[in-house]
């Protein structure tokens, strides 16, 4: 008999006997603890294998010329600047804002936890395949404003707050809007413009 | 809120059934999809996709058992993923079924069964085991449990569990055997 056989034979089990097995024994409905050390060794060893080619490929030069805004003034730069992606975790991204002629002081790193706003078809319980669009808060607390997000495949949003996640091996393009970047004397202020930042985790 | 008043807020198109289910269930379906699914993300869209289906299958379909159906939509929605993402690195060998075929060995003349007659072929083989012998095998086969889960869970040494499973399979295939001579 062979395995595609056998698969059909036992997944088509009577529910009443399903009800019974599920029933028989000690309950258990959380993860037992030895598969959740597996569970997070697996998580860590593909977070490291993840984040090491990232640094190269997620470096994508900006699209536009950029406007610096500080307090009450505007600098202007015919700088492009350079976005480097990196996946932090599975909702969070690290980008960092490079400038290289020195017209503000560079790197500037934000984290980023991915937050939005579902605008596709169906509900968003389910595993949606869609568009992404809102705010990306930042833990510096001021960051750029994501103008749109878009995803090839598998974003799992929960309802409220509407949560995502990034996954491995899927194409990712934000169009953002704002970006926040360090001047030379160590404040911070938002450099103006969008930029379309494309990476793949 | 019972599996009934669940059932019946699917049938009202009401979205807070799927709440509920994630309050009831959540934790099932997830040790299901993880005894398939390694990776955490992948599981999860599982139970995600597997919700999916039910919302879209429920009505029309009506269960009378809802966590059965449930438990069942879960763990067929982790298996094709798993043979989808391994379609080209390997089959899902990994998973205990491979046990059951190598008992069962490689014969074609199942292959012509249809598929309610396997479903009836197994239940038939499950109605002449115990309980015991029963919540056993599907723990192993259809749940995709480890032996010492189901070792911890019976409360049994996984000796007798190894043991246990070993004669099951063997039953199987005589059963199976059985069931083919009858048929000729």
């Amino acid at each position: 008999m062979t395995n595609e056989m056998l698969e059909k034979m036992i997944e088509n089990v009577g529910d009443s006997y399903l009800d019974e097995a599920l029933d028989y024994g000690e309950k258990r409905i959380t993860v037992s603890k030895k598969k959740l050390v597996t569970v997070i060794l697996a998580a860590v060893l593909t977070a490291a294998i993840i984040i090491l080619p990232v640094g190269a490929a997620g470096l994508f030069n900006s699209r536009r010329v950029g406007i610096f805004e500080q307090k009450n003034a505007v600098y202007i730069y015919d700088e492009s600047v350079s976005i480097t992606a990196e996946k932090v975790s599975r909702n969070i991204v690290k980008f960092t804002v490079e400038s290289t002629d020195g017209s503000y002081a560079d790197p500037y790193i934000y984290t980023y936890e991915l937050k939005g706003y579902y605008s596709g078809a169906t509900t968003p319980y389910f595993g949606n395949y869609g568009k992404l669009s809102g705010e990306f808060t930042s833990d510096a607390g001021k960051g750029f404003k994501v103008k749109e997000y878009v995803k090839d495949y598998a974003l799992y949003l929960e309802k409220e707050p509407y949560k995502g996640y990034l996954r491995p091996e899927r194409n990712y393009t934000l169009i953002v809007e704002g970006i926040a970047a360090k001047l030379p004397d160590g404040s911070i202020a938002e450099l103006q413009g969008e930029w379309e930042v494309e990476f793949r985790f | 809120m019972d599996d009934r008043e669940i059932i019946a807020l699917m049938n009202a198109r009401d979205e807070n059934a799927l709440s509920e289910i994630r309050a009831k269930y959540a934790g099932l379906l997830k040790r299901i999809s993880s005894n398939i699914l390694p990776d955490p993300g992948d599981a999860e869209e599982a139970v995600a996709d597997a919700l999916l289906n039910l919302w879209n299958a429920i009505p029309p379909a009506a269960p009378d058992n809802l966590r059965a159906y449930i438990c069942r939509t879960v763990r067929n929605a982790s298996v094709r993923k798993l043979r989808h993402d391994l379609a080209a690195k390997r089959s899902v060998d990994s998973l205990p079924l491979s046990e059951l075929e190598d008992a069962l060995g490689d014969d074609k003349a199942a292959d012509e069964i249809g598929r309610v007659e396997l479903g009836m072929t197994i239940d038939g083989f499950l109605k002449g085991l115990s309980r015991e012998q029963r919540a056993m095998f599907l723990k192993r086969y259809f749940f995709f449990d480890s032996v010492p889960e189901i070792a911890r869970d019976m409360g049994m040494k996984e000796e007798k569990v190894k043991s246990a499973l070993f004669r099951l399979k063997k039953k199987l295939r005589e059963y199976i055997a059985r069931s083919e001579n009858y048929d000729k």
